[in-house]
């Protein structure tokens, strides 16, 4: 049998099962047969505490809306054509079953999913209104997720923050892998094995104890809280805290909850008490031991080594008026299947120092991720013959077909109310076909003159031309009464007529060009993930001579306090950084030729990591150099 | 609407701080043509719980949802699908039908699907649900109070939408974290008595409390009609519109309904400028012309004191 029993994350698992505002947990660095064990086991705990069967579902990078909310399907039944609903991974369409959502790679997950989950995550209420079903049920879903501890912060926080609790992953020792599979394929078993059941007796009835059980809660124990969790923090964090102390209490069947459970619960977070919030646990993550144990054997007794987590631990739990304590009800033979696990870090402190690579704005409405098509996802506006059983348009087929049941049927021996479809009668969604390339002009109107910039720019319009490329033109330093900040236009085609006035040169008084680089990024990401049918790709053309003369901080508050020194400019290059980092785009800086800092339209090339053309003064308009 | 999900919903009264998001939701409940009200804050921050308790309260329920999985055939009407089948042409109604005279709630409203977007901007513009879909032709005058939330961080609203929101709260994180702490642990205890089955006293206390919040407010729109708003107020609206150059035609109309609002949820026979001073952040932050250059709303101690210096002057 894999694993060791390891009561740190039986214990986390069991409060997680406890209580439902903590069925939502990130597991972070897992290995596939980890996190396996993770959802067996709190399935088989949420089982027995709420009484209910439960069901695992996988949602994953290619679950899109269909498999998610349900859709309807047609198919033949009894009384003819019938229409039945399929339910989604996300609904439920059985009450009184509880389900365990499964998210093998979470920064992956499809952003359809990711907005479901923003939505029913510690909710109270679930909605589903789509293709004519209406429904409201209150979720009982318990969610696991893995995230490789590197990618951590390009979780959108909003949805990385519905995460009540965080665990490190472990790995099943290779060693009692092999025993395991050795063991399973040399059995005398059916095909379908049965499975064998994972929790000890004793943990049960601990369990069920517990789900009975509601501590009393005093004050004294809440002045702890702020001890692991300084009072600037998420609340949501704090309620975790606080909602697995009382878990602690409740698996212990105290009779109120007490400092010593906040204490627990801290450590079982990874969280200490000095500086507010804990440092990482002292020294390197390390396993549990592994057992001596032979193939074929019962396992022996797991003899733990001391970690200096687990006299704290102890202490809390050895409860004199306790007789059964959790350490207790796993040293029995048959013990709980769990791969051993690190000792608890402070994964807190690791999430909110992980770099963060994620887009802003990224729960904007998907698509050019999720599941690759090359039918156009744009929404549908209207319908079309059909031409396969895809994305029909039900009710339009069925009035289309409505006119000649009557006649179909006295030519036919159908059962009354049958309805006879003809492959004619097929009705599908069309949909939008949203412009697939996106163009954004940053246009610094201040350093414009006497350069042929018009040549330059106007390659890059003929691409958008070509391409039917939607358009954003971002005018810096344009002159007008707010001149620290930039403007911006979007259009969807180069014969949009406001496209024209947009180029024509205004120069003004000041230079935002870190603004102008925001509104770039915010157009970009807009772009490529809003709407149902995104841009596929961007380019990026920026005519500018890099001085950037106003800090972002004075475009966003309207005023600023004198000298400015090359904040402005460094606003720009770290914006332009991150414009560097965007996938899918190509970025052109347009050089004019500064006489004064002549370096920094290079400097901000290479922070877009795009390309650098010098325009040449105006009357030489046939010298563009490519650097 | 299962009842189950409608029953974890934190009474209303036991909705720790939040007094701007109340006030809000209170004057567009008193005052229905105001519109909409946007609640904007970051995450963990109660917005929703807030709506959802607040529309428990009036209705009983929860509020009408539009949720981010929606269809445009559940969104304006369509057939129900099983009836067709029957050869039964039963039109189905859709959220924004369900919602007429209540709330039509929108979490998350920032990640709303563009389409979508495009005709709630129809029809709250207009007042008119036209449906010509699958042979179904209809129209109808539809009134109901747009309830959106969101996290800012997550993009701002186009101008068009944000202008249907009359008012605009921009929620911090709560100074009394042990108090919500309290309430929430207190709400679980509530939950899990609730599950075997016993009473609650929590809960109940909050209950007779709602009832009798729900009796101030629909006395407050009774009378609403009967508040005066004088000239002068008005005058002062149209000058605040002026001077922090609110976007769109709705600022200074929105400020004197809400403080005729606010005077009569207080009991006030004529709206002042107090009541006025109360709602001008809510009605103006998210018009400023600043708004869609920084991404989100913008309400400094320099806006409060010009809104000062214009309340004073003659």
């Amino acid at each position: 049998m894999p694993g060791l029993p390891n009561s740190y994350l039986a214990r986390l698992l069991a409060s997680a099962a406890l209580m439902p505002g903590l069925r939502s947990i990130l597991v972070l660095d897992p290995s596939p047969a980890f996190l396996d064990d993770i959802a067996s086991t709190l399935e088989e705990m949420l089982a027995v505490v709420t009484g209910q069967g439960v069901d695992r579902v996988y949602v994953g990078a290619a679950s899109d809306e269909e498999e998610l909310w349900g859709h309807a399907v047609p198919q033949a039944g009894d009384q003819g054509l019938e229409v039945v609903w399929q339910p989604g991974s996300l609904t439920q369409p059985v009450e009184n079953r509880a389900r365990l959502v499964l998210i093998p790679d979470l920064p992956r997950l499809s952003l359809t999913a990711m907005r479901g989950a923003v939505a029913l995550m510690g909710a109270p209420a679930g909605h589903l209104e789509r293709e004519g079903r209406s429904r409201g049920w209150a979720p009982e879903l318990c969610w696991v997720a893995a995230c490789p501890s590197t990618e951590v912060g390009t979780v959108p926080p909003h949805l990385r923050d519905r995460f009540a609790l965080r665990l490190i992953g472990g790995t099943v020792p290779a060693r009692l892998r092999a025993q395991d599979i050795f063991r399973s394929v040399n059995r005398r078993c059916p095909p379908a094995i049965p499975r064998r059941p994972r929790l000890p007796s004793k943990l049960v009835t601990t369990l069920r104890r517990a789900a009975r059980h509601w501590p009393l809660s005093s004050s004294e124990w809440q002045e702890w809280l702020y001890q692991y969790l300084p009072v600037g923090d998420g609340c949501r964090r704090q309620l975790a805290l606080v909602r697995l102390a009382l878990a602690e209490a409740r698996l212990e069947n105290a009779r109120e909850v007490t400092p010593e459970h906040v204490q627990n619960a801290a450590q079982l977070l990874g969280l200490r008490p000095e500086a507010g919030r804990g440092a990482a646990t002292a020294g390197p993550a390390v396993s549990a031991p592994e057992p001596e144990r032979e193939s074929g054997a019962h396992p022996a007794r797991p003899v733990r080594t001391q970690t200096p987590l687990d006299e704290p631990l102890r202490s809390g739990f050895h409860d004199e008026s306790s007789s059964r304590t959790m350490d207790r009800a796993y040293e029995t033979p048959e013990d709980i299947i769990l791969p051993a696990a690190p000792v608890p870090m402070d994964v807190y402190a690791m999430e909110d120092a992980a770099p963060l690579g994620g887009e802003p704005e990224a729960l904007r409405l998907p698509v050019g991720r999720g599941r690759p098509s090359a039918r156009a996802r744009g929404a549908a506006v209207g319908t079309e013959p059909a031409t396969s059983m895809t994305d029909l348009a039900l009710v339009s087929t069925l009035i289309r077909a409505a006119p000649f049941q009557p006649s179909r049927r006295r030519n036919h021996l159908a059962s009354p109310g049958r309805w006879l479809l003809t492959p004619g009668d097929l009705r599908a969604h069309r949909r939008e076909h949203p412009p697939e390339q996106l163009l954004v002009l940053v246009l610094d109107h201040t350093c414009l003159a006497g350069s042929d910039w018009q040549a330059a720019v106007r390659l890059h319009l003929h691409w958008a031309y070509v391409e039917r490329a939607s358009i954003c033109v971002i005018g810096v330093g344009v002159a007008g009464e707010r001149d620290l900040q930039a403007e911006r236009l979007f259009v969807h085609s180069l014969l949009a007529p406001q496209l024209g006035p947009a180029l024509v040169p205004r120069p003004g008084g000041a230079t935002p060009l870190a603004h102008g680089l925001v509104l770039a990024l915010k157009a970009i990401r807009h772009g490529m993930q809003h709407g149902r049918g995104a841009a596929r790709e961007a380019r990026l053309v920026l005519v500018t001579d890099g001085r950037g003369n106003v800090p972002l901080e004075a475009s966003e508050t309207g005023s600023f306090s004198s000298p400015v020194g090359r904040t402005g400019i460094e606003d720009a290059l770290r914006i332009a950084h991150v414009l560097g980092g965007t996938k899918r785009l190509s970025s052109y800086v347009l050089d004019t030729g500064p006489k004064e800092y002549p370096e920094l339209p290079a400097v901000f090339s290479e922070a877009l990591g795009g390309i650098r053309l010098v325009i040449t003064p105006a009357e030489d308009s046939e010298a563009l150099v490519d650097s | 609407m299962t009842r189950g999900a409608a029953l974890r919903i934190l009474p209303y009264s036991r909705v720790v701080g939040q007094p701007w998001v109340k006030a809000a939701l209170e004057l567009a409940y008193v005052a229905p043509r105001l519109g909409g009200v946007l609640i904007s804050g970051q995450r963990g921050t109660g917005k929703s719980t807030a709506v959802r308790a607040f529309a428990r309260m009036l209705y009983g329920g929860l509020p009408v949802t539009l949720p981010i999985n929606a269809t445009e055939d559940r969104v304006v009407g369509g057939w129900e699908v099983d009836a067709l089948l029957r050869s039964e042409p039963v039109p189905q109604p859709g959220l924004i039908m369900e919602a007429r005279g209540k709330i039509l709630y929108v979490d998350e409203v920032n990640l709303l699907d563009d389409h979508i977007v495009n005709i709630i901007l129809d029809v709250t513009s207009t007042g008119v649900l036209v449906v010509q879909r699958e042979g179904l032709a209809q129209q109808a005058p539809v009134s109901f109070t747009l309830v959106g939330t969101m996290n800012p961080e997550e993009g701002f609203l186009r101008p068009q939408l944000l202008d249907r929101f009359a008012l605009m709260v921009s929620v911090e994180a709560e100074q009394d974290r042990a108090e919500i702490l309290r309430t929430v642990l207190r709400f679980d205890e509530a939950q899990f008595h609730r599950g075997k089955g016993r009473r609650d006293e929590f809960v109940a206390a909050g209950r007779v409390a709602d009832t009798t919040r729900k009796k101030e407010l629909q006395m407050a729109r009774r009378r609403f009609y009967q508040v005066e708003v004088p000239k002068q107020l008005v005058d002062r609206c149209v000058r605040l519109a002026e001077e922090f150059q609110a976007e769109g035609h709705r600022a200074d109309y929105v400020m004197a309904l809400a403080a005729r609002a606010y005077a009569a949820i207080q009991d006030e026979p004529r709206a002042t400028a107090d009541h006025l001073r109360a709602v001008v952040p809510m009605a103006l932050r998210h018009r400023r012309p600043e708004v869609q250059q920084v991404g989100r709303d913008v309400w400094t101690d320099e806006d409060t004191a010009k809104m000062e210096q214009i309340l004073r002057s003659d």
